[in-house]
């Protein structure tokens, strides 16, 4: 159950930017701080690893996203897909 | 708290995480009263690599639980890679170290403690000259000093050597006979500066992100700024560069050389910085290179790189004639400001020595140099390889602060400075890496002469090249015995005699010098599992047991003990005792010792307790005159180097000719010991991967990291593997004259090797490539070449 804060760097058109924010914002588990600039930070709740990838996956896809860069991950929920090395 | 106020908790603490570095990014304030303090926050340098980023750590009830990039640290400004923000997991593998273990026939046993010290110092005591201490880059401050002061002030013994040798050996004896003392000029600030980045072998996309990002983040900008890759194998750096230059393996040092050439052909090198600030240099026999090579004249240096021609240069290397020209354009104009970087690419080479010196040297012959964005900077690998390994001077020639055993002066400053009997330091040093496991594999009575070495913080069984030879070998010979103090079982606790458990990271507390000079302090903020213990202690312990055993070497001029810790009131505190370690700060009581020994060569680095407040500074750190600490970005400019005397504009002040000047090397293009042929027709290279670090001892203990990069693999060119019926995802065998390894071929993959080119990660200990690696090394800094040798292919 991982909770990760990312930053969002979006495009310097607004128009399209606001798009995408509103388009973030519509996800479940996501909670958005207040835009600086271009710079979007968020952060969001997922059930599993697998699902907190796909999340990345899917917003990096996203037109009026330039990169995404992982701030924060809380890690202390054990994974039970874990095993050893 | 319940779950679900927990899970909020966490969400809150996520995004003010996320919100601060938003606030950094653009350059707006960020009222850190939003952050959440149900967890406690300390800083800790990251425990990767050499970038030295800054994490905040997150602590609650004694476990780490949350990381953040810390959003007030100039290197990182809250971002972080990967590995970065998944780097609290590595304290929570499931298969940590927590008990001392001896082996007793074929079979580890939990042993204590005190039985664990006695036993290496009785071994040690046996055979003090026979002894070896084998320590790390990510070794901290005071662990390296404890180790230099135990070894080569107590014990009279420089077999001692960092892990630092198979990764910056090279960089060093590049700086010394270029400068005349060690570490880069320039810092990260060029990055923010520069017109030109060019990598020389350097992935940074991979091995150094958040270095690489903040060059990306200028473009973004809009800001003037060309990204070269100079490379052997297309990554992921490659796809990012306005410019990939694909070259032959080795002919680096030819198209350097070219440069140079084209400069003098064009007239268009600095003749006023040169004629005042240069002087040129050559090897006196190329046959037997050393670090100081013979003075030559201009027209002699000229006469030599004559046949480097872009024309010549080409058929040797591979790039075009333009791509050539191109390079040459960019030096030749004195408009733009040029950084160069480079990591294991140069420095792992049979002429690792040479390429640093010619890269420095273009820059010096051009001008581009000593100006914000103008600078020729390694990067390195491990977090303290620059603070621990070269600063406190744990290679097996060196003392602390660039000093020399072999240099009588500076033998005496450290056994003044020690209050230890004059001539007690041994002025020959001891043996360097290879040649000291390749001792310990060596019967005794066919000169063999270490039988005992202890290796702390680093991971020789899995890192050394050629490992039968340099490694394994030792398990035929009984009376050879290892000592390895680590965190998890890895390939070299698997032949260890005795091995130590190890705290690791904020388990313990600790300094880290990193690429950019900047000297970075974190305390210890939770306690190691089990019995894992920190390794400075161990070796604290082992010299009082000796003390304790009557080795007179454990004393100083005055009889006391050779680490000898004080309370406030001046009463000695027996840090030897673990249940009295943590009574005073002995990690800033050694660094403090240490300091006033950084100043022989102007490093002075900052004091313990204003690192304590700061995420790093930058030596030289100098007091001003209200009693603040101001930190240097580039050495050797009288805009912002102290030290250089006023009117100068550029000194090199620690010149190996004493005028002040660098020198500007030649070394001509020579082949590698071990080019591909009819028998063996590929070039091998190895290197690391984004998601993992070194060996992956701890890496691969984050699921999040092993899951995403589980295995070791063979990047193979399509029609290289066409030529043997081998397809993506298909086993093969990699064979070189010291033994094959079965791997999996990936086929355009993440990295993409030329024709005739093989590329093999080094992290998974279950594939272990360093099995046939070649451990030819360069003559001078005595660094293997990880990066090449020959090998052949066929399908498993």
């Amino acid at each position: 159950m991982p909770v990760n804060g990312l930053l969002v760097t979006l495009t310097s058109d607004r128009r399209r930017a606001e798009a995408v924010r509103a388009l973030i914002s519509s996800r479940s588990g996501v909670a958005l701080g207040p835009l600086r600039d271009r710079w979007q930070p968020l952060a969001v709740d997922t059930p599993d690893v697998k699902s907190a990838h796909d999340f990345h996956e899917w917003l990096e896809a996203l037109p009026g996203v330039e990169q995404v860069d992982v701030i924060y991950v809380g890690f202390d929920q054990p994974d039970p897909t874990d095993t050893a090395p | 708290m319940n779950l679900t106020e927990r899970r909020s908790f966490l969400k809150t603490s996520a995004l003010a995480a996320a919100s601060a570095a938003a606030a950094a990014r653009a350059e707006t304030p960020f009222e850190a009263s939003a952050v959440p303090d149900d967890i406690a926050w300390d800083k800790a340098p990251c425990r990767f690599c050499g970038t030295g980023c800054h994490v905040k750590v997150g602590v609650q009830d004694g476990k780490v639980v949350a990381i953040a990039g810390h959003p007030e640290a100039a290197v990182n400004k809250g971002l972080l890679c990967v590995k970065g923000y998944h780097v609290g997991g590595i304290l929570y593998g499931k298969d940590r170290l927590t008990d001392p273990m001896l082996r007793r026939n074929g079979v580890l046993e939990k042993i204590t403690w005190e039985e664990a010290i006695d036993i290496a110092a009785r071994r040690i005591m046996k055979n003090p000259a026979g002894f070896g201490f084998y320590s790390s880059g990510q070794s901290t401050i005071p662990e390296g000093y404890a180790i230099n002061k135990f070894m080569k002030g107590g014990l009279s013994n420089n077999h001692t050597e960092p892990n630092a040798r198979l990764c910056m050996a090279s960089a060093v004896t590049g700086y010394i006979s270029t400068y005349g003392v060690d570490e880069p000029a320039g810092c990260y600030d060029d990055f923010d500066a520069c017109n030109v980045l060019l990598m020389w072998g350097n992935n940074m996309a991979e091995m150094h992100p958040v270095l690489f990002s903040r060059i990306l983040d200028r473009r973004e900008r809009g800001d003037d700024v060309t990204i070269i890759d100079l490379g052997t194998r297309r990554t992921r750096t490659s796809e990012f560069s306005d410019h990939y230059l694909e070259f032959r393996p080795q002919t680096d040092l030819a198209i350097a050389n070219c440069i140079a050439r084209q400069l003098i052909e064009r007239g268009a090198w600095d003749k006023e910085f040169v004629e005042t600030h240069c002087a040129f240099r050559a090897d006196a026999d190329i046959e037997k290179p050393d670090l100081l090579g013979v003075a030559i004249s201009f027209d002699d240096f000229k006469q030599r790189i004559a046949e480097y021609t872009p024309e010549y240069v080409s058929g040797l290397s591979g790039l075009s004639v333009e791509q050539l020209t191109l390079l040459g354009d960019l030096f030749a104009n004195p408009d733009i400001r040029i950084t160069s970087t480079w990591c294991m690419g140069m420095n792992q080479h049979t002429r690792g020595t040479a390429i640093n010196r010619l890269v420095h040297g273009i820059h010096l012959l051009s001008g581009h140099f000593g100006k914000p964005g103008d600078a020729p900077t390694s990067l390195t690998g491990q977090p303290s390889a620059c603070g621990t390994a070269r600063e406190v001077g744990t290679l097996c020639h060196t003392l602390p602060g660039g000093r020399l055993v072999a240099k009588e002066e500076h033998r005496g400053e450290c056994e003044k400075h020690w209050n230890l009997p004059a001539g007690r330091i041994n002025p020959t040093p001891g043996h360097h890496t290879v040649l000291l496991f390749e001792k310990l594999c060596t019967p005794t009575d066919k000169g063999g002469d270490i039988d005992t070495i202890m290796v702390q913080v680093t991971n020789p069984g899995h890192t050394l090249p050629n490992l039968k030879k340099l490694y394994q070998a030792k398990t035929e010979l009984e009376d050879k015995f290892l000592i390895v103090s680590d965190v998890y079982p890895t390939a070299s606790t698997e032949i260890a005699d005795l091995v130590l458990p190890a705290a690791l990271w904020v388990e313990k507390s600790g300094v880290y010098g990193n690429s950019e000079r900047r000297t970075q302090q974190w305390f210890k903020m939770v306690e190691p599992p089990g019995q894992a213990r920190e390794d400075l202690w161990m070796t604290i312990a082992i010299a009082r047991r000796l003390f304790e055993l009557g080795h007179s070497g454990m004393k100083d001029k005055d009889g006391d003990f050779i680490f000898r810790f004080t309370d406030d009131a001046g009463n000695e505190v027996p840090a030897w005792d673990y249940a009295h370690f943590h009574d005073v700060n002995v990690d800033r009581a050694l660094y403090e010792d240490y300091r006033p020994l950084t100043h022989l060569k102007h490093k002075h680095v900052a004091p313990y307790d204003v690192l304590s407040r700061e995420t790093g500074m930058r030596w030289p750190v100098v007091e001003q005159p209200d009693g603040s600490w101001r930190e240097t970005r580039w050495r050797f400019s009288e805009f912002d180097d102290p030290f250089v005397e006023k009117g100068k504009g550029i000194e090199f002040y620690h010149s190996t000719t004493d005028d002040g000047r660098a020198q500007i090397w030649f070394c001509p293009f020579e082949r590698h010991p071990e080019e591909p042929d009819d028998e063996y027709p590929f070039w091998l290279c190895t290197g690391r991967v984004l998601e993992h670090w070194h060996s992956g001892t701890m890496t691969m203990r984050v699921p999040q990291l092993r899951g995403a990069m589980p295995n070791a693999y063979c990047e193979v060119h399509p029609e290289d593997a066409a030529a043997v019926g081998v397809g993506n995802g298909d086993e093969i065998i990699i064979s070189t004259r010291r033994g094959e390894i079965a791997l999996t071929a990936w086929l355009n993959g993440r990295g993409r090797p030329p024709r005739g080119t093989l590329f093999v990660p080094f992290f998974d200990e279950k594939r272990l490539i360093n099995n046939i690696t070649l451990d030819a090394y360069c003559p001078i800094s005595k660094e293997p070449d990880y990066k090449k040798c020959a090998a052949r292919l066929r399908k498993a």
